[in-house]
């Protein structure tokens, strides 16, 4: 049997034209990604920046610090070992271009004397990192050159650091400049991965001088590619960091409490689940205002019970016997806070 | 200081309220300072959930030190170097054995180990003059730093082994 076949003719020249048209380097590339995760990667698309905070918007504790060993910009640690360390907030010019996109603010290390200081921020669960690579970038500057590491740690079970890469002697000059690194990091089969694993971003400081180190715009990705900085709104990274802490300050704070057992308890719903149930403190004793019945009384001892990541009873002594009372925080520079950092 | 307040740990150095949450770092502090201080650390007996949590973060902690210092005694000695070891394999093929009336595997020596020669044990270093930075320096003999290094990571190994409690070395082995 003799099967006959037709196609429709094709015109050479038209085929040819196409190939003139103008897709450029990115396009070619995007043309030839063989899945949509490899296209997806080309653009950048999605959510990008494993760093919260990174663009230093958020600062729930204050906007200056000066003894070291503490949180200073939500999320980011500053260690000063036995020695101490201040950090502030330092506001971008408006209108700057050194660095792009309009940052409203930086972070400023002020260092003096040789002890190690260490920068760092933990990043919420290793096991995405195991067999990764990761891309680093940030904008930074110092009044005088340095050249501290950048490094990589793995908190596995929340005992001890383990360091997987780092980039030393990185040199930092005295006008902003974007850095860029790539870290390799090793698989973690038979690690015992804890409640409280993290990946460690760490700049440490090892010269031996008197000198401020600015930090803006820091971004870790997974992948090999450094990409722009990735924008969140105010609000979605104030949520983010909410996670890891949250602090009332005077006038954030009311509640309605009820009298039991000689104490009013009243009832905290937190705005975001925490990591893990966080401790309570707050500014003292009489941090809080207890009314009812016409009157006020400040009170005299402030407690916290059944902890949980969702919210947390808050046990107020005071004088007032009234059944059902409203309580707030007193006066300007009283505070609550809540800490479920790694 | 730390005391119990209904369901947490009152810390009265910083008026924190720490909830029994082993996820929460300042949980952990508290277990630390319990391996480390004792009973000195709280006011009053320490409740026994909360010894038994501490005494089973210090064996962790002394199982992951003893195991790391073990791997490292089993690592070759710079100074002695490492000898050739060699094993007979399979190669995977099979051949008729007339006597036996078996197949048998076909076997290749492989190495298994390969050999490092010992480093030299001594290094010789050129000393400069401070006080006059124009005489010609002096040849000094000194022990090879690596050499050094190793005895000296050697050592600390040893000790962590010696000072592993014994429950802590069966757990291991």
């Amino acid at each position: 049997m003799t099967v006959t076949v037709t196609q429709p003719s094709i015109n050479v020249r038209e085929k040819l034209a196409e190939l003139d048209k103008p897709t450029g380097i990115a396009g070619e590339a995007m043309l030839r990604a063989e899945t949509p995760q490899e296209q997806f990667n080309l653009i950048g698309a999605g959510r990008r920046n494993l760093i919260i905070n990174g663009g230093f918007d958020v600062w729930q504790r204050g906007t200056s610090f000066s003894t070291g060993n503490e949180f200073t910009a939500d999320r980011w640690y500053a260690n000063s070992g036995t020695s101490t360390l201040s950090a502030s907030r330092q506001a971008f010019t408006v209108g700057q271009t050194e660095v792009p996109y309009n940052p409203s603010y930086f972070l400023r290390v002020d260092i003096s004397g040789q002890t190690t200081r260490q920068l760092y921020q933990k990043i919420e669960d290793i096991r995405r990192f195991s067999g990764q690579t990761v891309t680093v970038t940030y904008w930074a500057k110092a009044d005088v050159p340095v050249t501290p590491d950048v490094r990589v740690f793995a908190h596995y079970d929340g005992s001890g650091a383990e360091l997987l890469d780092s980039e030393a002697n990185v040199r930092i000059g005295t006008s902003w400049k974007k850095y860029t690194h790539v870290f390799n990091i090793k698989s973690f089969t038979g690690k015992t991965i804890g409640s409280s694993s993290a990946l460690q971003l760490d700049w440490t400081f090892f010269d031996d001088s008197d000198y401020t180190f600015d930090i803006a715009q820091v971004q870790l990705e997974l992948g090999k590619v450094a990409t722009p900085f990735e924008h969140r709104s105010y609000g979605e990274e104030l949520a983010l960091c909410q996670r890891y802490f949250l602090q009332y300050d005077y006038t954030e704070f009311t509640a309605i409490g009820a009298l039991w057992s000689g104490n009013h308890y009243a009832s905290l719903n937190f705005p975001t689940t925490m990591r893990t149930s966080p401790t309570c403190t707050n500014s003292g004793a009489g941090s809080f205002r207890v009314f009812g019945g016409g009157a006020s009384t400040e009170s005299t001892g402030v407690s916290y019970t059944s902890i949980s990541k969702n919210g947390v009873e808050i046990s107020i002594t005071n004088t007032r016997t009234n059944q059902a009372v409203f309580v707030r925080l007193d006066s300007s520079g009283d505070y609550q806070r809540f800490d479920a950092e790694l | 200081m730390f005391n119990i307040n209904e369901d947490t740990i009152y810390c009265s150095t910083h008026n924190h309220y720490i909830p029994l949450d082993p996820a929460n770092r300042h949980y952990q502090e508290v277990l630390d300072a319990i391996i480390e201080e004792g009973a000195d650390c709280f006011d009053g007996d320490i409740p026994a959930d909360l010894q038994a949590a501490a005494d089973e973060k210090q064996f962790n902690q002394q199982l992951a030190d003893y195991r790391v210092a073990v791997a490292r005694l089993a690592q070759y000695i710079v100074a002695d170097g490492r000898e050739e070891v060699r094993e007979m394999q399979p190669t995977g093929e099979q051949v008729w054995n007339e006597e036996t009336m078996e197949m048998e595997d076909v076997m290749h020596e492989v190495i298994t180990v390969t050999a490092i020669e010992p480093v030299e044990p001594t290094v010789t270093r050129l000393v400069y003059s401070e006080d006059d930075p124009m005489a010609e320096p002096t040849e000094e003999t000194i022990e090879n730093p690596l050499i050094t290094t190793d005895n000296a990571e050697r050592a600390a190994a040893q000790a962590v082994v010696d000072a592993t409690p014994q429950a802590v070395v069966d757990a291991a082995e």
